[in-house]
Formats: structure tokens, sequence, C-alpha cells
């Protein structure tokens, strides 16, 4: 039994924001775990510590980092992956999530996930990268492919040899953001469900989705909208071909109605159960 | 033995030196009984219990302020739901005060209420203020309806227990021992040599008493996971501040129940409800304080003590 099968299935969820909090105690049968930014909680204030508490004692938690930049040649920022590692470990979750991108360059801070060169040399700081991160946190790390805005000259690869690579050489799980997949497919021209074919999708642990929108035919990964019919095909044929755990919607921006929103996850928990991922 | 009990390092030392020490062991006494007090409350650290996913508002008000807040409860979710209407009172700032509750007359069919509700609601057939509730003894007839919840929030060790009370008192004579009898021993022994500048010594002895009585009373009807637990509560359901404020009179709306169990009348001051809390507020200033009444005091006190956690007879803020 590989690693990805010891993991436990844990059904359709929100990406949690704290306009959800009330909504999530008086309809705690909406999701079935949240995702935590979890750079939220570093170094936290005590309303922040209690509401983590707080979180933590009613739902299962998955953290997701946002500035581990394991794309960075200089290494981890000691300091950022020392707070990371202390509340992953208190947390205890089945597993966390991080992106392969870069916030850090050279001692300078990014601000933003910025897209690595689809390298072999990008890979092997990626290796590194996660290496080191693994030896202070226990937990297992899954890998989360990111919208890019324009592609690094010099690439080796393809973006979905590269993350096929990466997830096979780290040996970590992947975080599918189909919604990414689709945004950079449609803005650089080619077919998502080729590159689909063309990722380890039996290293698909978690899965992200929302709406974007579009601004003079580039898609905008803006997390506004609710899903199109597209991220809808997306997911699904994943969830058809893959061992996911989780699902993730991942709304940030616009927020309507929790009911629209806990729409959106129960469907997702509907695909889940159609395709055998959990009960 | 008696010439050992009149002349001993203490009986003899001087005055100002005494009163040096004497302050000296008053303020050990107060930091130990200080440090001891939080070992008399066991809930304390004890793991919260999960926020329920159908949270009973009345459990909740019965938690936070006890019988009094429970019957602000009832009465709110029987006027929201038509079964009470408010009259009389006066405008002020073009606000509505209004002093009367009674029946409505188009009212559903009371049979449909729990016990509780029908208790409640029977006592407006002619029509109350607040001020006529808390002074008479209504809240009384609630005492056959509370079992149910007292009991659920013992088991839950949110309630403070008699144990804990018996321990408070015990450190409270030991307290006392240490400073009464240092201090009266000391007086006696300066008034049978004829010393009368006790002055400073009998205020020392007050002070120090005074404060060890703070110390050791007992600090309402929650437990510290009592407290806590209210505490995440209110964190959990925070959010029912902001959309209350959007809420229609007539309608129906649970949350404005559950806000009101969570926080007190006082957080329906945004609403369409926004007499309610100035009802019990009027109750609280003009009302001589039935046996639960407007002020804290008995109703609080319960088996003695302090005040209730979350507010007393008249305020019930959250």
């Amino acid at each position: 039994m590989s690693t990805q099968d010891r993991l436990p299935s844990l059904g359709s969820g929100l990406g949690y924001r704290e306009p959800f909090r009330t909504d999530l105690f008086l309809r705690p049968g909406a999701v079935d775990f949240l995702e935590i930014v979890a750079d939220h909680y570093l170094d936290a204030s005590r309303e922040k510590r209690e509401e983590l508490e707080l979180l933590a004692s009613q739902f299962p938690l998955v953290p997701h980092a946002l500035d581990l930049s394991l794309g960075s040649a200089e290494g981890l920022d000691p300091d950022y992956l020392n707070h990371l590692a202390e509340l992953v470990n208190q947390l205890d979750p089945p597993w966390w999530s991080e992106h392969l991108s870069l916030t850090r360059s050279g001692g300078v801070e990014i601000g933003h996930l910025s897209p690595l060169p689809f390298t072999r040399e990008a890979i092997d700081t990626v290796c590194r990268n996660v290496e080191a991160a693994r030896r202070r946190i226990r937990a297992p790390l899954i890998l989360e492919n990111i919208t890019c805005p324009f592609f690094v000259p010099g690439a080796e690869m393809t973006e979905a040899d590269f993350l096929a690579e990466v997830v096979e050489r780290t040996g970590c799980g992947l975080l599918l953001d189909v919604t990414n997949l689709h945004i950079n497919s449609v803005n650089h021209g080619y077919d998502p469900w080729h590159a689909l074919e063309r990722l380890p999708l039996e290293r698909v642990v978690q899965l992200h989705f929302v709406g974007g929108h579009q601004e003079g035919g580039t898609w905008i990964d803006s997390h506004s909208h609710p899903a199109p019919p597209e991220i809808w095909a997306l997911l699904e044929a994943v969830l058809a071909q893959s061992p996911v755990k989780g699902i993730i919607l991942e709304r940030d921006e616009a927020l309507p109605p929790f009911a629209e929103l806990e729409a959106e996850v129960a469907r997702a928990r509907t695909l889940g159960k159609k395709h055998g991922r959990w009960d | 033995m008696l010439e050992w009990l009149t002349h001993n390092p203490i009986a003899d030392l001087y005055g100002p030196h005494f009163l040096a020490l004497y302050a000296g062991v008053i303020l050990v006494t107060l930091l130990l009984c200080g440090i001891l007090r939080s070992f008399t409350d066991p809930t304390s650290g004890v793991p919260l219990p999960r926020i329920p996913a159908e949270p009973d508002p009345y459990e909740i008000a019965y938690l936070r302020g006890g019988t009094a807040e429970l019957a602000r409860a009832v009465i709110f979710h029987l006027l929201q739901d038509g079964y009470l209407t408010v009259d009389g009172g006066e405008e002020h700032r073009g606000k509505r005060k209004p002093s009367l509750i009674r029946w409505r007359d188009d009212a559903p069919d009371p049979s449909c209420l729990k016990d509780l509700e029908r208790e409640v609601y029977s006592w407006f057939r002619r029509g109350l203020t607040p001020e006529q509730l808390f002074q008479s003894d209504y809240l009384r007839r609630l005492e056959r309806h509370l079992a149910p919840y007292e009991e659920r929030l013992r088991q839950e060790q949110l309630l403070t227990v008699p144990a804990q009370l018996e321990q408070l008192v015990r450190l409270w004579c030991g307290g006392m021992l240490a400073i009464v009898g240092l201090g009266g021993y000391k007086l006696l022994i300066a008034l049978s040599r004829g010393k009368h500048n006790v002055g400073f010594l009998v205020l020392l002895m007050i002070v120090g008493t005074v404060l060890l009585t703070i110390i050791c009373s007992r600090k309402g009807r929650l437990s510290a996971r009592g407290q806590d637990y209210l505490a995440r509560l209110q964190l959990g359901f925070g959010g029912l501040r902001t959309r209350a404020r959007s809420a229609q009179e007539r309608q129906a709306e649970p949350s404005l129940l559950l806000l009101m169990s969570v926080f007190g009348v006082t957080a329906l001051g945004d609403t369409p409800f926004d007499y309610y809390p100035a009802m019990f507020h009027r109750s609280s200033v003009g009302g001589s304080g039935g046996s639960f009444g407007s002020s804290c005091g008995s109703s609080c006190g319960g088996a003695g003590g302090g005040c209730g956690g979350g507010g007393c007879g008249g305020c019930g803020g959250g």
C-alpha cells in the first residue's frame, strides 16, 4: 500500500475565509473539511489562534502554504519554515500543500506566485527544497500547479511533463488545480485534455476548483465566480481516473450567499461519490 | 507556657517592624491564595465541547445568564412567532419604547408550543411589563423546566460545582487564619501592654481581609470550562451580529434568537427589535430587584456567591 493509499478520504470542502465562519457553524454539514491558508496563522494574534483552535475542534483541516517558495535556488527561508513547521506539526493534518512556484528570488520578495522555468535545474532545486521541508514537517506534502501568466523562456519540457517529473522525483502527491490547468491551456493556446493525459493522475491527492473571469480574452484566476462547465468537466474526468482524497472550492472574491457555495461543494461531493472516491 | 505566649519574638517585635512583617505575610497569603484558587476549578484546561450541529438557544441563554436570561429568550421567541406583542410606552428620538407585553389577538394556537414556552406565554394573558415580571415570582415558576438544562450543563462541567465552593471556603479560612490570626494576636498583645496606637495594624487587617475575600469569592455560576465554551460560541456565531441588521420584524428569523441567546439582549440593538433591549434595560433601572430581579443579586447567587456570568436579572448584556 503506497503512502497515498494510506491517506484518508476527506470529501468535499471549502477554502476557509473568515466571512464563512458563522455559516459553517450554522450549517456544519455543508463541508467535510476545510483548507486553511497557513500564512494567516503564522505568528498569529490571540484572536487568530482562538479561531484556529475553534476550526480545528470542529473540522478536519488541511494547511495550504503560500510563501515557502519551493522554486527558490537560494533555499527556503528558515524563519518561515520554522513557523510553518510549528503550525503544521501542531495541527497534524493528513497532508499539507504548497505551490510549485517562486515567491522569493535573490533575496527579493516577489509578492506573488511566479512560475518556474520548466527545466531540470528547476526540478533539482524543488527536490532540494522539498527535502528540507520534509526534514521539519512530518505530514505528507502535496504540490499545486499554479497559473502562469507567462512561461519562462528556455523550457526543456511542457508544464505537464514538469509536474510529472517533480512528483516522481520528490515522491509528493499532486494538488491539481483544474482551474489553473484550464486557464493556462486557454491563455497559452493548448488543449487542456491533452495536458491532462500527460499528468501523473495516479498521484493526485486533492483538487482545487473555482471560476475566474476574462479580461480582453485572457482568463484571470480571480477566484471570483462559480466554476463554469469546462471546469466541472475537467474535475469529473480527474475524479474518474485518480484516487482523489479531497476537493476544495477556492472562492475568495465576490462572495455569494453561503448556500451557493454549499451547492458547489455538494455537487463536487456527489461527483466524488459517483466515482467511488468516498461514501 | 503563658510566659512564652506573651513574650516571644513576635509579641516583643517593635511596632513598625511588626507592621512591615505583617504586610509581607498578608502579601504572601494573598499571592498563595490567588495561585491556589486557580486549582479549585478542575475544569480549567479540559477540552471544550464541540459547538452542536443544532445549538439550543434556550440552553445557551440559560448557560449565559440563568433563569432570567432564559425567560428573556423565550419571551423574544414568542414575540417573533406572533404569540405575543408589545404595546404602550413612549416614542423617544424616533424610536419606539413599548412597555407592555401581552397576548397577540391573532396569535397561533399555543398548544403547539413547548411546555416551557407555554408556561411563559401564560404569564401575559392580561399583559405585563418587564418590571412587573421581574418583581414578581413568575420566574420561579420556570424552575420545574430548568432541570434538563441544568443537568446537561453540569454533565458538560460548564457550571461551577458545590465542591469548588467548599474549596474556596477552605482557602478563605486558611487565609483568614494567617491574616486575622497573626494580626489579632499582635493586637491583643499591644492592648494588654497598654498600647493603643493600633490604627495601622487594624487597617492592614481590614484591607487584607477584604482582598482575601475578593480573591476567594466565586466568580459567577460558570466554571472555567463554561466561560471558555461561551467565548467559543460567541466566536463561532459572531457573524450573526452583522446579518441581524437586515432582519425584518415580522420575520421569524431563527438566527436572531440564537444571536440574543449567545450575546444577550443588547445584541438586538441594531435590529428591528431594538425596543427589546430598551424594555429590559428599563426594568433593571426602575425595578427594586425582586428575587430574580433587575440587579445582580439573588438571581445570580443561587447557591451563594457572586453574580452570574453573562447577565443579571436586568442587564442581560453580552
